[in-house]
């Protein structure tokens, strides 16, 4: 009878010291689990939000930068908005070769998509056009292709293509 | 003259008394350190990735975990004995000091045996004695297991001048142990610290005691001199702790479930508790295979400090990871989490609940299964901190090779034998009181002229 | 010299090797057999080893819709308080003022703890000798001592690897990440972890992405051991007069029990 005595009682402080820890460790959790749903933020992440992170840095207005030390905004958007491939690569290599005008080759791509993509201003605002970042290469292709065949696109079918790897260049792709 | 056979060296320090002849055990335990030693000159033969399964993912493994880590905190019965015999005065506990102090030292150059089978350039094993890093913390184990293997030699000395007489050099020893280790524990300050200062207190605090035994206000034993106890203790608590020590610059290769601030204070508490452990073990051990009786009251001390020291322990441990907030990892379903529940219980929890009864914590049988669930629970840790818990990618893996657990196993047999050997020769249990003995002898003497 | 440092640029690397098959030249190493193995990338061999002080490792990443491989660079990063220095219990590893991490063979015992230490993992160990060195990249020390650029360096065709003083390749990381906002993901691998290293990368993607640990704490891994080492000297001190103390007021009280037990017998006897 003895030694049953003496087994239960270990037996039971035994389970008492482990159920013991375990309420503590629960406990700990529970408290830390809450301090999570806590912290949760009651604003959700917009689309917007989205666009700015996936284009931080992005300059769709890349003219802006080479350009307008010598010339106004208004000169290009009239002349050359509407001016074909080969007009404004004739057009850049003219202002290249003008002194004091440094151009990259990686500089040349960019100014040729940013004129490409006043196409799209003639219609959108940047971030309207910043939310094609979160498109795959065939959304954007099936996007653009919507925009050229509404009335008053001025973009022929030949140029989808063009408009959108002027848009990634611009990405930094 | 009888006619006893001529015994060799082997049969006489280990075989039976009257006939020389080796049981089964001690020639198993003969062949499995005989193993080791032909392992090991294969080992230096061949390097390491021949013999081990050590990879660059695991560089440490069952020698570390185990022979290293394990045995230094098996051995620490040395340093809580000796503390609580010669500093707290407790004198009840007396007659397991020795022995103690026997399985520490062995022990400890058990340790250095092992480590020179596992490091990999270990003919320099003797460069950080020179070659001072001192903010490297196994320079500071390296120097403190040198230093307290010097001062276990020192405590355990006694013993063999006891029997072997040699008076002088006994002489020489009582009179030059304290400065000495004046010396050399100035030596290891300065080490450590790098700072004149700290030396210099170092050696104005234990000048001080030294002084204050030389002139006779304070008394102490001339075999075991206060400075040489008190040096004995430091040094374990330093190394002991900073075995924990070691793998605090591994927040990135320890898992959370040990990886804590507090190693070196749970390696420390862990240690004293394996220390007590061990006492009861061994002795319980030694009464069978010695046949000798079994100091029952003292064990039974032992077990009454025990469920303090496990508690302590086991609330550090419960705190510091709630504090971390590690809590998460404990239930995650992985080896590691199993095997920390298994540690804790059935190191911790168990041994608690089993001393908190009185009728286990009253008799030898249960003083003896909790102490083991205690040694079964330290050794667990160790393996946990240095092996198990050790992250890796998950093609990385490590399981000791066979040659491993041989010259492991060598080396605890080997222990196991020197023991019983010296058991025979040197008077490690004292038969009664030592004065009482001592009288004896001079009666014996006298009586022979 | 200032301390210098290399700058690794994946946007700029093609993959090409020649950084790897360069260092085993320059330090005279074996080549390793080709090793297969399942998982992604096609690095040989799969992880840095004692004959392999650099790898390179491909991630193959989607990028704007389509696939891209970036390479990522394993070697030592030259910590600028590294955690192999301050573990090494002889000082075989010693950080330069001019930044290299070098290893000094003649001291190393061979304790494998600097192994242990490195957050990143990178010093090997010659398991197939008998009398083994722990091996990793030196950043060409011997180069740079003496005024010329490591072996990668020199031979990477790209300019995907800069060799100069750590705090002008910082300024030139940070211009980089400036002018091409878009290109780089913005973040100086190297700048703050453990404490700022010597190799800073930059890539094009995020750097779990490419392969590289990233839950590695800002501050240097020796920081965790500093306050247990300088806590020695104190606890030596201590505990010596915390036991002398202790001794000596046991002591005391049992001189007083004797005496007074004495004192009683005296006046039993004089009764």
């Amino acid at each position: 009878m003895e030694q049953r005595d003496t087994r239960i009682t270990i037996f039971t402080t035994f389970v008492i010291i482990a159920t013991a820890i375990v309420l503590v460790f629960a406990c700990s959790i529970m408290m830390s689990l809450r301090a999570e749903v806590k912290a949760l933020k009651d604003q959700l992440a917009t689309k917007e939000d989205l666009v700015a992170v996936k284009t931080a840095g992005m300059n769709l207005s890349f003219t802006q930068e080479k350009c307008t030390r010598c010339h106004t905004e208004r000169r290009f958007a009239g002349d050359h908005a509407n001016g074909t491939k080969k007009g404004i690569a004739q057009m850049i290599h003219n202002m290249e070769a003008q002194p004091d005008v440094k151009l990259s080759h990686a500089d040349v791509r960019k100014i040729h998509a940013s004129l490409n993509l006043m196409k799209c201003a003639s219609c959108h605002s940047a971030e309207e056009v910043k939310k094609l970042a979160l498109m795959t290469d065939a959304e954007q292709t099936a996007v653009i292709r919507t925009m050229q065949r509404t009335p008053g696109s001025k973009i022929s079918p030949d140029e989808i293509d063009d408009i959108k790897a002027s848009f990634q260049v611009l990405m930094g792709f | 003259m009888s006619g006893k056979p001529k015994l060799g060296i082997l049969q006489q320090a280990l075989g039976d008394e009257e006939t020389g002849r080796l049981n089964a055990g001690t020639k198993i335990l003969l062949a499995l350190v005989g193993i080791a030693v032909v392992i090991a000159i294969v080992r230096y033969i061949v390097g390491l990735g021949a013999t081990t399964n050590l990879n660059d993912a695991y560089p440490w493994g069952l020698w570390i975990s185990f022979d290293v880590l394990c045995g230094v905190a098996l051995a620490a019965g040395g340093f809580t004995l000796a503390a609580t015999v010669y500093i707290f005065q407790l004198r009840k506990y007396h007659a397991v000091v020795r022995p103690a102090v026997l399985t520490a030292l062995l022990g400890y150059i058990l340790v250095v045996i092992g480590l020179l089978v596992d490091l990999g350039r270990y003919y320099k094993i003797w460069h950080p004695m020179v070659m001072w890093q001192h903010t490297s913390v196994m320079f500071e184990v390296g120097w403190c297991v040198m230093l307290y293997t010097t001062v276990l030699f020192l405590e355990f000395a006694p013993a063999f001048f006891e029997r072997y007489g040699y008076k002088n050099i006994r002489a020489l020893i009582r009179r030059y142990t304290s400065p000495f280790i004046i010396a050399i524990m100035t030596l290891f300050a300065a080490a450590m610290s790098h700072s004149v200062l700290w030396t210099a207190i170092v050696f104005a605090v234990l000048g001080f005691l030294y002084m204050l035994v030389a002139r006779g206000a304070l008394r102490e034993d001339a075999d075991t001199p206060l400075l040489l106890v008190m040096a004995g203790v430091i040094l374990s608590t330093l190394h002991q702790s900073s075995l924990g020590s070691l793998f605090l610059i591994l927040p990135h290769k320890l898992s959370a479930l040990w990886h804590t601030p507090m190693l070196p204070i749970m390696f420390f508490v862990s240690a004293v508790s394996a220390g007590l452990a061990m006492v009861i073990f061994e002795s319980t051990i030694g009464s069978k295979v010695f046949r000798r009786p079994l100091e029952l009251d003292v064990l039974k001390g032992l077990g009454k400090a025990l469920p303090y020291v496990l508690s302590v322990y086991l609330l550090l441990k419960i705190i510091d990871i709630v504090a971390r907030g590690a809590v998460d990892v404990a239930f995650t379903m992985s080896a590691q989490s199993i095997l920390f529940w298994i540690e804790i219980m059935v190191g911790i929890v168990l041994p608690i609940a089993l001393l908190l009864s009185t009728d286990v914590s009253r008799s030898a049988a249960g003083l003896f299964w909790s102490a083991l669930c205690v040694i079964v629970g330290l050794v667990l840790n160790r393996l946990n901190v240095g092996i198990i818990g050790i992250k890796v990618e998950s093609w990385q893996t490590y399981f000791p090779s066979w040659m491993e657990f041989a010259i492991s196993i060598g080396i605890v047999s080997a222990g196991l034998l020197i023991f019983t050997a010296a058991a025979r020769y040197l008077p490690v249990y004292e038969e009664d009181d030592p004065e009482i003995a001592r009288e004896r002898r001079v009666e014996l003497a006298a009586a022979k002229e | 010299m200032a301390a210098k440092g290399i700058l690794i640029d994946n946007t700029r690397c093609i993959g090409c090797r020649g950084c790897q098959v360069s260092c085993k030249q320059w330090n005279k190493l074996p080549a390793s057999k080709p090793e297969f193995f399942s998982g992604p990338g096609y690095q040989n061999p799969r992880d840095l080893n004692a004959d392999t002080f650099t790898i390179i490792t491909y991630k193959e990443v989607e990028i704007g819709g389509r696939f891209e491989f970036l390479f990522g660079r394993l070697m030592c990063m030259h910590c600028n308080e590294p955690a192999c220095a301050s573990a090494c219990p002889v000082g075989a590893l010693e950080k330069l003022k001019e930044g290299p991490v070098t290893y000094h063979a003649s001291k190393c015992i061979g304790c494998r703890y600097c192994m242990m230490a490195c957050p990143f993992q990178v010093p090997k160990f010659e398991w197939s000798k008998a009398f083994p060195l722990i091996r990793k990249c030196t950043m060409c020390s011997d180069r740079v001592l003496a005024g010329e650029i490591p072996a990668c360096a020199k031979t990477c065709p790209t300019g995907a690897i800069a060799f100069g003083d750590r705090s002008q390749l910082l300024h030139e990381a940070e211009d980089r990440i400036r002018h091409n906002p878009s290109v780089y993901h913005h973040q100086i691998y190297g700048k703050d972890e453990v404490g700022g290293t010597g190799v800073l990368h930059l890539s094009r993607v995020s750097f779990e992405e490419v392969g590289y640990k990233t839950d590695l704490p800002a501050r240097p891994l020796s920081s965790y051991t500093r306050a247990a080492m300088s806590a020695v000297p104190g606890v030596v001190v201590g505990l010596g007069v915390v036991l002398g103390g202790t001794y000596a007021i046991i002591q005391r009280r049992m001189e007083l029990a004797g005496k007074a037990e004495s004192s009683v017998e005296k006046e039993v006897e004089s009764q």
